[in-house]
C-alpha cells in the first residue's frame, strides 16, 4: 500500500517542489520527509487523502526554508552532436541564452513556473498537470501561457541591459 | 487571428496548417519557439528513489508512531514471548522494483549480484540474510550467486535453489523460465523437479513443460538491451514490448495460441516491432504509445 503511494506520487512531488522552489533546498530530501511523516500519520491519513497531504506537507517543509533562499534552476548546456562544425560563437551564445532564461525563469509565480516546466521541460499534457495540481485544464493553459509571456519579456528586456 | 489564441494553440499543439503560417508569421514565433526549445535543458534531477525509500525505512523503523508508543508496553511482551528471534525477523526486508523499460542491478549483502529486468520485483530479508539466502521474485532477473550456503529464489510458480552459481528466472503470468548459465540449479515446480546443469532450461507455460539444451554463454542477452525467446506464447512477447517501452500493445490475433523464436532489441520501438512481427506476417500502427497490431 505505502509502497504503491510511493511509487505513484514520489517523483511528482519532486518534480512540483524542484520547479516551485529550485534546486538549492534539496527537494529529494522533503520528499523524503513528507513519506515519513505521512508513514506516522498513516492512521489518521485515509488513502484518498494520502495525495493532498504529501503535496501539502512538502510544501510546507519548503515553505520553512523558502523565505531566505533564492530560486535557482539548473540547467544542462546542450551538447552538440557533432564538434567539428559548430562555431564557438555559436555556443557561447547559447549558453548567455541560457543564463537570460534561468534568471527570467525566477521571475515567473511559482504557479506558473510549475505548469510551465511541467509542460516545456517534462513533457506532460495539460490534462495530466491539471490533475497532478488539482486544478482545470483552462487554469493550466492560463498559467502556461502567462508564463511564456512573461519569460518572452523578462529575456527581451535583459537584452537591452 | 488573435495572437494570444495562436500562441496558446501552439503551446498545446493543437495549430492546424492556417493557423501553423499565421503564427509563423507573427514577428517574435521564433523568439517564442527558442524559448520552449531551450526548456528541456533544464529538467529536473532524477528523484533517487532506491535510496529514498531506504532513508524512509530506516527512519520509519527508528520512529515508532504515536499508536505505536502507546502499544510501547505490550509490545515490549511480545519481544520478550518471542525471544531473540523477534530481532532476526522483525521487518528488515528489502524490495527493488523496476519499472517499465528500465533494468537494475541489486547487491545482496553477500556479493550475489542480481540483474532485474524491466517491471519486475525482488524482494529479501537483510535481517535473517546471513541464515537464510531466500529472494522472492516476480517477473525477470539474472542472479550471479557468490558461494555459500543454500540460495533459494521463490515465485508464485516455483521455486529454485541452488549453491553458488549464474542462472535467469523468468516468472510472467502463467510462464515461467529458468535457465542456468553456472553450477547447476535445482527447480522444484507442482508441474516437475529437476537439476539443471550449465546450457540447460526448463520453461513452463499452461502445464506444458519444454525443456533444451543451448550453447553456454555468460549472461542472458536481456541484461546486454536484447530480448530473445525460444517458443513462448506470443501475448507474452507482447507483453514483454510493453514492458521495455512503455506501450500499450492491442491485437485482434489469438495471441496466446502461438508459439514464438525470436529476438527484438530495447532501443528502437520501430525495429524491435518488425522483428516480431514481420515473421508471422503481421502489421503494426504506432499512434503515440498505443500500438496496434493486426493481420495483413
Amino acid at each position: 500500500m505505502f509502497d504503491s503511494i510511493f511509487r505513484k506520487h514520489a517523483e511528482n512531488i519532486h518534480m512540483f517542489l524542484h520547479y516551485r522552489y529550485g534546486s538549492l533546498l534539496n527537494p529529494q530530501d522533503k520528499v523524503q520527509d513528507a513519506f515519513i511523516k505521512l508513514w506516522q500519520n498513516c492512521k489518521t491519513v485515509p488513502p484518498e487523502k494520502a495525495k493532498s497531504f504529501l503535496f501539502t506537507t512538502a510544501n510546507n517543509l519548503m515553505l520553512n526554508e523558502v523565505k531566505h533562499q533564492k530560486v535557482v534552476l539548473n540547467y544542462v548546456e546542450t551538447k552538440p552532436k557533432n564538434h567539428t562544425n559548430i562555431n564557438p560563437e555559436f555556443l557561447l551564445e547559447e549558453a548567455q541564452y541560457l543564463e537570460k532564461l534561468q534568471k527570467a525563469l525566477t521571475s515567473l509565480t511559482e504557479n506558473e513556473r510549475v505548469a510551465f516546466m511541467l509542460n516545456r521541460t517534462e513533457g506532460k499534457r495539460y490534462k495530466e498537470i491539471a490533475a497532478l495540481l488539482d486544478i482545470s485544464v483552462s487554469a493550466v493553459e492560463k498559467r502556461i501561457y502567462s508564463a511564456l509571456i512573461k519569460l518572452r519579456k523578462e529575456i527581451k528586456e535583459i537584452k537591452e541591459i | 487571428m488573435d495572437r494570444e489564441i495562436l500562441i496558446k494553440k501552439w503551446l498545446e499543439g493543437t495549430l492546424n496548417s492556417e493557423e501553423k503560417i499565421a503564427f509563423e508569421a507573427l514577428e517574435d514565433s521564433a523568439k517564442l519557439k527558442r524559448i520552449s526549445n531551450a526548456m528541456p535543458n533544464f529538467k529536473s534531477p532524477e528523484l533517487e528513489t532506491n535510496k529514498i525509500k531506504n532513508n524512509i525505512n530506516l527512519n520509519t523503523n527508528k520512529n515508532p508512531n504515536t499508536m505505536l508508543k502507546r502499544l510501547l508496553p505490550f509490545a515490549a511482551l511480545i519481544v520478550i514471548a518471542l525471544g531473540i528471534t523477534y530481532f532476526f525477523n522483525s521487518d528488515s526486508t528489502i524490495n527493488t522494483a523496476t519499472k517499465i523499460g528500465e533494468m537494475a542491478k541489486v547487491d545482496l549483502p553477500d556479493k550475489t549480484k542480481v540483474t532485474l529486468n524491466a517491471g519486475s520485483t525482488l524482494t529479501f530479508d537483510e535481517g535473517s540474510w546471513d541464515e537464510n539466502r531466500i529472494t522472492q521474485l516476480e517477473g525477470e532477473a539474472f542472479f550471479n550467486v557468490s558461494k555459500g550456503s543454500k540460495f533459494t529464489v521463490n515465485t508464485t510458480q516455483g521455486k529454485v535453489t541452488v549453491l553458488g552459481t549464474q542462472f535467469n528466472v523468468k516468472q510472467r503470468n502463467e510462464f515461467f523460465e529458468v535457465h542456468c548459465y553456472e553450477g547447476s540449479v535445482e527447480v522444484e515446480h507442482p508441474l516437475r523437479k529437476v537439476i539443471l546443469k550449465p546450457g540447460e532450461y526448463i520453461s513452463i507455460y499452461q502445464k506444458q513443460v519444454t525443456s533444451g539444451n543451448l550453447p553456454i554463454v555468460k549472461a542472458p542477452s536481456w541484461t546486454e538491451g536484447r530480448n530473445v525467446f525460444r517458443g513462448v506464447p506470443y501475448n507474452e512477447i507482447l507483453d514483454e514490448l510493453s514492458r521495455q517501452y512503455d506501450v500499450t500493445i492491442t491485437t485482434d490475433i489469438e495471441a496466446s495460441k502461438r508459439l514464438f523464436t525470436g529476438a527484438f532489441n530495447n532501443d528502437n520501438l520501430e525495429e524491435a516491432l518488425k522483428a516480431v512481427t514481420a515473421p508471422l506476417k503481421l502489421d503494426y500502427k504506432i499512434t503515440g504509445k498505443n500500438v496496434i497490431i493486426e493481420r495483413k
